[in-house]
C-alpha cells in the first residue's frame, strides 16, 4: 500500500496501489504510429453526421477523452485524472476537474485550430466506438485525409504539447508551435520516457542517478534489478 | 414575493440550526480531544484530532456569499472560534460545491482559517474575537515556535537548547542575544529579536527586496515548531557537519506529520513578513504588531558593526506549513493583510481601495513599473538603518497577478466577519496549495491499465498542487502569475530543497520520502 493516501478524504483516484510490472510501451506507441499511415480512404459508418463540438458538453469530452486514449495509448485516467467512470454508460461519466486541467486546454485549442470541421467528426467516431476504442484508429486511417492528419495532430498535441497543423502534416511540412507552458510541461513523452521537459522538472533529488530502466523489468527501483 | 423571501430566510435558519446542531455536538469531543491533546504533548501547541467540517450552508464559489449565511450566530462562531488548532485536514470531495476539487479546496482553506485562528490566539488566553494589535500571539511564544537563525548556530553557539521550563527557555534567549543587541534588551527586555540575514530582505531566488510605500524593506522571518526541531536535534541536522556525516548517509529526512487519529500536531514551519510601522500606523491599530529589535545583516567587512534597531513591526504576511499523514508534500497556507497591494484587476478598472502598504494609488506617471525589482544595490545601507534610499526614490509598486477566487474571498468574509472586533479581521486567506492527486508518486501511470495502457515513469512528487500556482504579494512579490518554474508554487518550489546530506532522495517503492530534505530550506541554513 503507498503511504501517500489520503486518510480523510475518499476522492476518487485516491489511492492506486503498485500495479505488476505490465509494461505495454509497443501499444503506447501504436497509435502514433498508426495515425501516421496511410490507408485507403473508407467512408465511416456512423458518423455522416456531427455536429460542432462544445467544449461545456459532458458528452464531447468524454468523447474526446476515449479519443485521445485510443490515439495516444494512453489510459484515460491519466489523460483525466479526477476522471470517475460511469459503467452503465460511458459518455454519462464525470470527466472531473483537476488543478491542471490539460484536457479541458487540449478540446478547446484543437476545437479552435480544426480548419477542415474534422473535430466533430471524430469525436463522433469515438462515440459510436466507445465499446469497443480498439476499432477507433482502424477506422480513422480508413476515413478522409482531413481526419487522418486531425488525429495525427491531436496525438502530437497529447505527446509534445505543440500544435502541428493537418495541413503541414499532409504535406510535409517541419513546422510546429508551442500551445503554451502547460501544454509543453504535461506532454506525455516526458513521462513516458522518465525524464522532463528542459528547465521544468517535478523528479526527485538524484533521479538522475538511477539506471534507465529496463521494460523488461519488474520495476524502476528493485534493487535487486540485474 | 415577501413570503418567498421570508420562506427562504426560513428554510436557511432550519439548515443553519441543523448544522450548528451538528456542530456543536462535536464540541464535545473536540474539548476532549483538546485536552487529551493537551496531555499527551506536554510542550508546544495540543492540537483537535475531531473531524470538524465547516457549517456554512451554501456554495461559496459563487460570486456572492449564500443569502443569510451572515451573520453567524454566537454559538456557531464561539464554536469555530474555540475548535482549536487542526492535527491535519479534514476534506472530503463530496459537499455543497458543484465540483469534487471546490469542495476539497474549501475544506482546505476552512483548514487554514482554523490554523490561522488557533495560532494567532493572543498567547495569554484572550479569545482572539477580543484580540488587540499588541496581543503577543501564540506563535510568537517561546515556548510553540522558535526563530531559525536561534536552530542553525555558528559553531560557537551550538548546540541549539530549547528547554522546557519558562526560565530555561529564557536563559536561552538570553544566551543568543546578540552583542550588539544587548544594551537594548537590557532596557527593554521584552522585545522580540530579529536577526536578519540576507534572506531577511532578499526574497526567494535573490529576485529583491520589497519596499513599502514609506520607504523601509520588508523584513522576513522563517520559524519552526518543536516537533521539527526535536527531529532536527535527534538527527544532528543542525550543523553541516552533522547532516554530512556518515551516520546521516543513509538518513531519509521525514519530519513527522500532524495526524487526527493520536492527536499529534506533527511537523510545522512559519514564514512571516513585518513592515516597520510608522507612528500613524500604530494609532490606527489595523496591523497585529510586535516591538522588536530589529538586528541589520552582516556586511562584507564581518568587522563591521550591526546596527540594532528597535522598531515596531507590522504583520503584513502570513505563510503556515504543516506535514501531515494525509499530504506527505504537506499543506500550504498563505495569509495577507488586506491593504498590502491591489488586484491587478483592480488597478485596470480604476476600482482601488488604498492606501496600500506596497502600491501607490496617487502616483500615475513617475511611480517605478508595476511589479519592478527595486533598482541596485538591494543590501541595506547600516547607515540609513533600514531605509532602502536616503531620498526615498524608490517605492514598491506591487499589484496582485493572481486574483482570490470567489471561494477564498467568500470564506474570508465569513471569517472577517466574525472577528469584526479583532485586529485579524485586517487579514485575509490568500490560499491554500494541497498535493491533488496521489497516483503521481507511484511508479506506473495507472493500475488498471485498459487497453493495455500502463508504462513505468519516474514519481512525480509534487503531485498536482491545488492551485498549480500560489504566491503571498509580500514574500514571493516577483514570481507571480502562471509560468511553469518562473511563478510560484509553494509544492513545487520546495520540493527542489536539500541540505547538505551527500545522498540523494532515492526512496523505494513504498517510502514516503518524496524530497531530500523533506520540503524544507530549512537545514540549507546549518553552518
Amino acid at each position: 500500500m503507498s503511504p501517500h493516501h489520503r486518510q480523510d478524504d475518499t476522492a476518487a483516484n485516491s489511492m492506486l496501489p503498485e500495479p505488476p510490472g505490465e509494461i505495454s510501451r509497443r501499444a503506447i506507441l501504436a497509435g502514433t504510429v498508426a495515425t501516421t499511415a496511410t490507408a485507403a480512404v473508407l467512408p465511416i459508418a456512423g458518423s455522416a453526421y456531427a455536429e460542432a463540438p462544445d467544449p461545456n458538453s459532458p458528452q464531447d469530452m468524454m468523447a474526446f477523452l476515449l479519443l485521445s486514449e485510443a490515439l495516444t495509448g494512453v489510459n484515460r485516467q491519466t489523460l483525466a485524472p479526477e476522471l470517475v467512470e460511469n459503467k452503465s454508460e460511458i459518455l454519462n461519466s464525470d470527466s472531473g476537474i483537476d488543478p491542471i486541467n490539460i484536457k479541458n486546454a487540449h478540446f478547446a485549442w484543437i476545437n479552435a485550430n480544426d480548419a477542415t470541421s474534422s473535430f466533430g467528426k471524430l469525436l463522433q467516431l469515438a462515440k459510436d466506438n466507445r465499446q469497443s476504442l480498439g476499432d477507433i484508429i482502424p477506422k480513422v486511417n480508413s476515413s478522409g485525409e482531413d481526419m487522418k492528419f486531425l488525429a495525427r495532430s491531436i496525438v502530437l498535441l497529447w505527446y509534445l504539447g505543440s500544435w502541428y497543423k493537418p495541413d503541414d502534416l499532409k504535406n510535409k511540412v517541419a513546422s510546429q508551435k508551442v500551445v503554451s507552458p502547460k501544454a509543453y510541461t504535461q506532454g506525455l513523452v516526458w513521462q513516458i520516457a522518465g525524464a522532463h521537459p528542459m528547465g521544468y522538472s517535478n523528479l526527485q533529488f538524484g533521479y538522475w542517478s538511477r539506471d534507465p530502466h529496463d521494460p523488461a523489468s519488474p520495476g524502476l527501483f528493485n534493487p535487486a534489478k540485474p | 414575493m415577501r413570503c418567498s423571501q421570508l420562506l427562504v430566510v426560513g428554510l436557511a435558519t432550519t439548515i443553519g440550526l441543523i448544522s450548528l446542531s451538528v456542530f456543536s455536538a462535536q464540541s464535545p469531543a473536540q474539548t476532549l480531544g483538546a485536552t487529551a491533546a493537551a496531555q499527551d504533548q506536554a510542550h508546544g501547541l495540543p492540537c483537535n484530532g475531531a473531524r470538524i467540517l465547516d457549517p456554512f450552508q451554501g456554495k461559496l464559489a459563487g460570486p456572492d456569499l449564500p443569502a443569510g449565511l451572515l451573520p453567524i450566530d454566537d454559538k456557531t462562531r464561539e464554536s469555530i472560534l474555540g475548535s482549536g488548532l487542526p492535527c491535519q485536514e479534514n476534506v472530503t470531495p463530496v459537499g455543497q460545491e458543484n465540483v469534487g476539487l471546490d469542495n476539497l479546496q474549501r475544506g482546505f482553506d476552512f483548514y487554514s482559517w482554523r490554523t490561522f485562528i488557533a495560532l494567532n490566539s493572543p498567547a495569554d488566553g484572550t479569545p482572539i474575537e477580543r484580540a488587540q494589535p499588541d496581543m503577543r500571539t501564540r506563535w510568537e511564544d517561546m515556548d510553540n515556535f522558535k526563530q531559525l537563525l536561534d536552530v542553525m548556530l555558528p559553531a560557537n553557539l551550538q548546540p541549539p537548547k530549547w528547554p522546557t521550563d519558562r526560565a530555561g527557555m529564557q536563559a536561552e534567549r538570553e544566551r543568543l542575544t546578540p552583542e550588539e543587541c544587548r544594551a537594548l534588551h537590557k532596557q527593554m527586555p521584552d522585545r522580540t529579536i530579529v536577526k536578519m540575514i540576507e534572506e531577511s530582505f532578499n526574497e526567494p531566488f535573490k529576485t529583491g527586496p520589497l519596499i513599502d510605500q514609506q520607504g523601509h524593506y520588508a523584513i522576513f522571518d522563517i520559524l519552526m515548531n518543536r516537533q521539527m526541531f526535536d527531529y532536527i536535534m535527534q538527527h544532528n541536522l543542525n550543523t553541516k557537519a552533522g547532516q554530512m556525516s556518515a551516520a546521516n548517509s543513509a538518513l531519509l529526512v521525514d519530519f513527522p506529520p500532524g495526524q487526527n487519529s493520536d492527536t499529534t500536531f506533527g511537523a510545522f514551519m512559519l514564514k512571516v513578513s513585518w513592515k516597520i510601522l510608522t507612528p500613524e500606523e500604530k494609532a490606527a491599530k489595523n496591523f497585529h504588531m510586535v516591538d522588536a529589535l530589529v538586528l541589520m545583516p552582516p556586511e562584507d567587512d564581518p568587522q563591521a558593526t550591526r546596527p540594532c534597531l528597535p522598531q515596531t513591526l507590522g504583520l503584513i504576511g502570513f505563510h503556515a506549513v504543516h506535514k501531515t499523514v494525509g499530504r506527505p508534500q504537506w499543506i500550504w497556507t498563505s495569509f495577507e493583510h488586506v491593504k498590502n497591494v491591489p488586484d491587478k484587476d483592480e488597478v485596470a478598472a480604476n476600482k482601488l481601495d488604498g492606501p496600500y502598504n506596497f502600491f501607490s494609488v496617487s502616483c500615475k506617471a513617475d511611480c517605478p513599473a508595476q511589479n519592478a525589482t527595486p533598482p541596485r544595490p538591494w543590501d541595506p545601507d547600516p547607515a540609513l538603518q533600514l531605509k532602502f534610499r536616503k531620498d526615498d526614490s524608490f517605492k514598491s509598486q506591487i499589484v496582485r497577478q493572481t486574483p482570490l477566487t470567489n471561494a477564498a474571498k467568500n470564506m474570508n468574509k465569513i471569517f472577517q466577519s466574525m472577528l469584526q472586533n479583532s485586529v485579524w479581521k485586517n487579514y485575509m486567506l490568500i490560499s491554500t496549495q494541497w498535493p491533488s492527486a496521489f497516483a503521481c508518486t507511484s511508479l506506473h501511470s495507472q493500475n488498471a491499465p485498459a487497453p493495455q495502457t500502463d508504462f513505468l515513469k519516474q514519481p512525480d512528487m509534487t503531485c498536482s498542487p491545488a492551485p498549480t500556482f500560489l504566491a503571498n504579494s509580500t514574500l514571493e512579490t516577483y514570481s507571480q502569475g502562471d509560468v511553469p518554474i518562473a511563478s510560484s508554487s509553494c509544492i513545487a518550489c520546495h520540493g527542489n530543497a536539500v541540505g547538505f546530506q551527500r545522498s540523494a532522495s532515492n526512496p523505494q517503492p513504498g517510502k514516503a520520502n518524496l524530497s531530500q530534505s523533506d520540503f524544507t530550506f530549512m537545514l540549507e541554513k546549518a553552518q
